[in-house]
This record gives structure tokens, sequence and C-alpha cells, in this order.
């Protein structure tokens, strides 16, 4: 029995790769939207400066909240990233494991 | 030395498959049910808030009352490992809660409302897409 070990590291590489360029397209798509959704609320908070009918401290405090929501986004994106980073790893896994059981003549992985 | 290399892949293999369960916490319903009921009941109060513009001691209570939600679902998810995105992501609506409070208690317009709203409103969907994501990676 002999493991190709170059092969079992490019068949993990091409599943995790495939894995994750699945998913890179659906982090951007939530990410992008929603701090474009964030931007437009800085933009109102400045209108709403610029006009005089809130101050600078007014200003922060919207400013303050809109930070704790782009970290929201962040954690979200995170949390995709975190399950895309399992899904890609257990696509690796997986591929490589058939090699392996196939070889050992069991079920190892 | 092969047999070396082959003890190092089946080993690292294993310790992958070992670790992978625990990078984030499983689905749990009750978050996902509770986040959505909390996100309706802040988007009613700032409704009623744009209408009435109420005073801020009128609503003490109702500020109490979404920080003990807010609470309640906190200590569900710390029931779970791997649950850290969810409480951060609790703690910040948390945060805004006290913030929109304070300004509550200085004075707020209903164009600030309308601000606030939007992002209340991408925090509450960032969390429930969150706890979302967790169930379609189980199916």
């Amino acid at each position: 029995m002999s493991l190709d070990i170059p092969s079992i590291t490019d068949t993990m590489i091409r599943a995790a790769r495939k894995a994750l360029g699945e998913r890179w397209s659906a982090i951007r798509a939530v990410a992008e939207p929603e701090l474009l959704k964030l931007a437009q609320t800085f933009d109102d908070a400045q209108r709403l400066y610029a006009e005089g009918t809130i101050d600078s401290a007014r200003a922060m405090q919207l400013v303050d909240m809109q930070r704790n929501t782009a970290l929201s986004v962040l954690r979200r994106v995170q949390g995709l990233g975190i399950l895309t980073a399992r899904e890609a790893v257990g696509a690796a896994v997986e591929a490589a494991g058939k090699v392996v059981n196939r070889l050992i003549g069991f079920k190892l992985i | 030395m092969r047999k070396r290399a082959k003890a190092l892949l089946l080993g690292a293999l294993a310790s992958i498959v070992g670790c992978s369960g625990y990078f984030i916490a499983q689905y749990n319903p009750a978050i996902d049910s509770g986040a959505t009921e909390l996100q309706q009941k802040v988007d009613r109060f700032l409704t009623e808030l744009e209408q009435t513009s109420g005073e801020h001691e009128q609503y003490a209570a109702t500020y109490e009352e979404l920080r003990a939600d807010i609470r309640t679902l906190r200590e569900v998810a710390s029931q779970q490992r791997g649950n850290e995105l969810t409480l951060q992501s609790l703690d910040l609506i948390a945060n805004n809660v006290d913030k929109l409070e304070a300004m509550h208690a200085e004075g707020i317009s209903a164009e600030e409302i309308a601000i606030v709203r939007t992002l209340f409103d991408t925090q509450f969907r960032m969390l429930v897409q969150l706890e979302n994501g967790k169930k379609r990676k189980e199916q």
C-alpha cells in the first residue's frame, strides 16, 4: 500500500478551493449591500448635521450606533467565513478520506 | 520515512476531523425566533415613538423590557459552545438600545428615528442570518 501524498494534498486543496469559491460570492453578497446601506445612514446623519438639525454631540451618538451596526455586519461575515471554512475543511477531508480509505481498506476518515 | 509521512498525514486529517465541529455553535431555533420577535418589538416601538414623539419617561419600562429580552437570548446563547459571534451580536444590539435611550432622553426627531430604525434592522437581520446560516450548514 502506498499513499501518493502530493496527489492527496492536491485533491484536498482543489476540494477546499471549490468550496470557498462557491461561498466567496455569498460573503460578498451579504457584506456589500449592508455596508452600502450603512454608508447611506452616515450620509443622512451628515446631512442633518450640515443643516444644523443636529449638533456634533448627537452626530457622534449616531456614529457610535453606526459603528456598532458595522460590527454586527462583520460578525455575520465572520460567521459565514467560519461556516465556509468548516465546509472547506469538510470538503478537503472528504476528498482525502475517499483516497485514504480505499488504500487502507477500511473507513478511517 | 514513508511510514512517518503517512502517520503524520493521517494524524493531521484525524485532528482536522476532530476539531471541525467546534468552530461554531449549532443552530438554535430559540435564538432564531427570539431574535425575530425582538426585531418586531423594536420596530413597533420605533413606529410608536415616531408617531407619538413620546417622552422618555413614558417608555422607561419598554427599554427595560428590551434589555431583559436581550439578556434572556444571551443566556440561551451562552449555554452553547462556539456561540461567541451570537453573543457579541446581542451585545452590540444591547449597546445600541442604551444609546437610543440616551438619545431619547435628550429628545429625538423622526428623522433620527429613521436612521436608528435602519441600524437596528441591519443588526437584527445580521443576527437572524447568522443563526439561519448555521441551520443551512447542518442540513
